[in-house]
């Protein structure tokens, strides 16, 4: 978009960043999620537990780990927090053994407090809370590798323990190299991180808890290639809602989407810029009748589509999904009115998270009105959101524009039929 | 057609240079001592609309002009009711019997504005917070922009 400038004043790079904040694991519950797991560590070296001393570290890994964790459902907040909890290596324990030793120490004595949250899974323990999942994967250092090369662990509950294998993977390596590579914006971040703090009322401890976010990067400065892959991840989540199967892994997408981005790093030329990114992966395999192959830039064994796609007609079905989202987009290229925008959001992002971030700002705009305070620019009457307080609470950092503000009046009588 | 002196208020050629140096995208069609119409481009958010302001000194029954006022159209794209809506009529508009799809804005009550005053400084920025409502009112169903008789604010969903 060639009107864009860089202090966040176009209309879709603030609803976009409305939408992204509204999905997004927010600000207070990011320190509960980090407390919760803090509390898993303590709880699994107590003094009964089956894992006493047995657990070296339990990190952040997926999503969590690169800020980018949006809810799990369409229409409430529910979020799952991925972690690792390193276990110590034990000669000749198998994969059912790792993960069946991990349940029963989060699960413990019936009556204590995990004891009926506690679900064993095929690669991790699931700690199920009423408006998240702790995810526990557990997994054993691999010597001689990469920093935090581990085995993890692949055994069905319902299977007999032969059929249990180890996986090779690195998400922390991964997560690093996703923070190293992906492109900053220092403005957007400072931007994104106001709003998501102002819209959840609350205030990140620098500080928090167990080893997870470096303080340099604070959860909530995003890299526009973040707030984008949150974005696609939500349209990821709205069109497979439905849908029977396994959906394009989120560890995929944010391995596509990092290493470049827009050059004004605003959410729309981003997510655009992102958008097509992807469209053009998936459309290259698809004309080749190759499947895509992604795989872990810091452990070449760990395969991301390893799962999905299975088949070309699999492959396809996003590809179609990827044309429609850009194509949807492009339609506000060009310019939209708050009508169209909202109705190109409620079909990539879902109605009800549209609905929401479009009435607030409409009403922030009618308020800002109502009171006077709306700023124009001369020229072209371009409400300037920022000095306006509509899309912004960053508002003293926004460039000195042309805006004004117009005389009182009041907006007279109405239609005759 | 000279106007007496006392109710002459700024004159055509000041509005004409202070829209000029506010607003150069709005382009006089036409200009009179008494009468000055402009058209062009004003874009609140991510929406151009193509609007039409007309300034008369005289009152034109025929084109339901009143004399001092001015009286703003919204060209393109052409302002639409809220199709399926309870109460679909746009709210703070008055009907152009000239061409009934171009109603005119309304936008200030009649003690507001004077022909001493400065059309750039006040209709303009007026008709853009009024485009701004516009779009919340179809993307709502509310007017929350606030004005005379305020009860259609009420959601039209």
């Amino acid at each position: 978009m060639a009107a864009h400038d860089n202090d966040l004043n176009d209309v879709r790079d603030v609803l976009l960043a409305d939408v992204a904040i509204r999905i997004q694991l927010p600000p207070s519950s990011y320190q509960l999620a980090t407390d919760r797991v803090a509390k898993l560590a303590t709880w699994l070296d107590r003094p009964d537990s089956a894992l006493k001393d047995g657990v070296s570290l339990v990190y952040p890994q997926g999503s969590m780990a690169i800020n980018a964790t949006i809810g799990s459902c369409l229409d409430r907040d529910e979020f799952d927090i991925d972690t690792i909890a390193q276990l110590i290596p034990r000669p000749g324990r198998s994969p059912q053994q790792a993960l069946d030793q991990l349940y029963l120490a989060i699960k413990g004595a019936k009556g204590s407090r995990y004891h009926d949250m506690a679900q064993r899974n095929t690669r991790c323990i699931t700690v199920i809370y009423a408006d998240m999942h702790v995810d526990l994967t557990p997994a054993e250092l691999i010597p001689g590798g990469e920093p935090r090369l581990s085995a993890i662990f692949h055994h069905r509950p319902e299977e007999p323990a032969s059929q249990g294998r180890r996986v090779i993977a690195n998400p922390f390596g991964f997560a690093e190299w996703f923070n190293e590579v992906t492109p900053r914006s220092a403005s957007f971040e400072a931007f994104f991180e106001a709003q998501s703090m102002t819209m959840d009322g609350v205030f990140v401890a620098k500080d928090a808890a167990v080893e997870e976010v470096p303080e340099q990067t604070p959860a909530y400065r995003k890299p526009p290639a973040v707030v984008a892959l949150q974005l696609i991840k939500r349209f990821r989540n709205v069109r497979y809602e439905s849908r029977k199967g396994r959906r394009p892994p989120s560890v995929m997408l944010a391995r596509l989407i990092a290493e470049s981005g827009s050059p004004s790093g605003n959410p729309f030329d981003e997510l655009l810029f992102q958008a097509r990114k992807l469209e053009h992966y998936f459309s290259a395999h698809q004309r080749s009748n190759t499947l895509v192959r992604v795989v872990n830039p810091r452990c070449s064994e760990d395969v991301f589509t390893d799962r999905w796609p299975t088949s070309l007609d699999e492959q396809q079905m996003f590809l179609t999904d990827l044309v429609y989202f850009r194509s949807q987009l492009q339609q506000l290229e060009q310019g939209a009115d708050l009508e169209k925008i909202s109705t190109v959001f409620s079909t990539l992002f879902g109605e009800t998270v549209s609905r929401s971030v479009i009435t607030k700002f409409a009403d922030r705009s009618g308020q800002t009105i109502a009171t006077g305070q709306l700023r124009s620019e001369r020229a072209t009457g371009r409400i300037d959101l920022s000095r306006s307080r509509i899309g912004t609470v960053a508002a003293t950092t926004a460039a000195a524009s042309q805006a004004r503000s117009s005389p009182r009046h009041t907006f007279y009588g109405l239609a005759k039929k | 057609m000279a106007l007496p002196k006392s109710d002459r208020g700024l004159s055509a050629e000041t509005q004409i240079e202070l829209m000029g140096l506010d607003y150069p995208n709005l382009a006089v069609l036409h200009a009179a001592s008494w009468s000055i119409l402009w058209r062009g481009i004003l874009t609140p958010y991510a929406q151009p609309y193509v609007v039409q302001l007309h300034y008369c000194a005289f009152s034109l029954q025929l084109a339901a002009i009143k004399s001092k006022t001015v009286h703003v159209e919204v060209l393109s794209p052409l302002l639409r009711r809220r199709a399926g809506a309870a109460d679909p009529e746009i709210p703070h508009i008055y009907p152009n019997p000239i061409d009934k799809t171009l109603p005119r804005l309304c936008l200030h009550m009649q003690h507001e504005w004077n022909s001493s005053m400065s059309i750039a400084d006040t209709i303009v920025p007026w008709t853009v917070e009024w485009l701004a409502a516009y779009e919340g009112w179809r993307a709502t169903g509310l007017w929350s922009a606030g004005g005379h008789n305020t009860e259609r604010r009420v959601a039209n969903r």
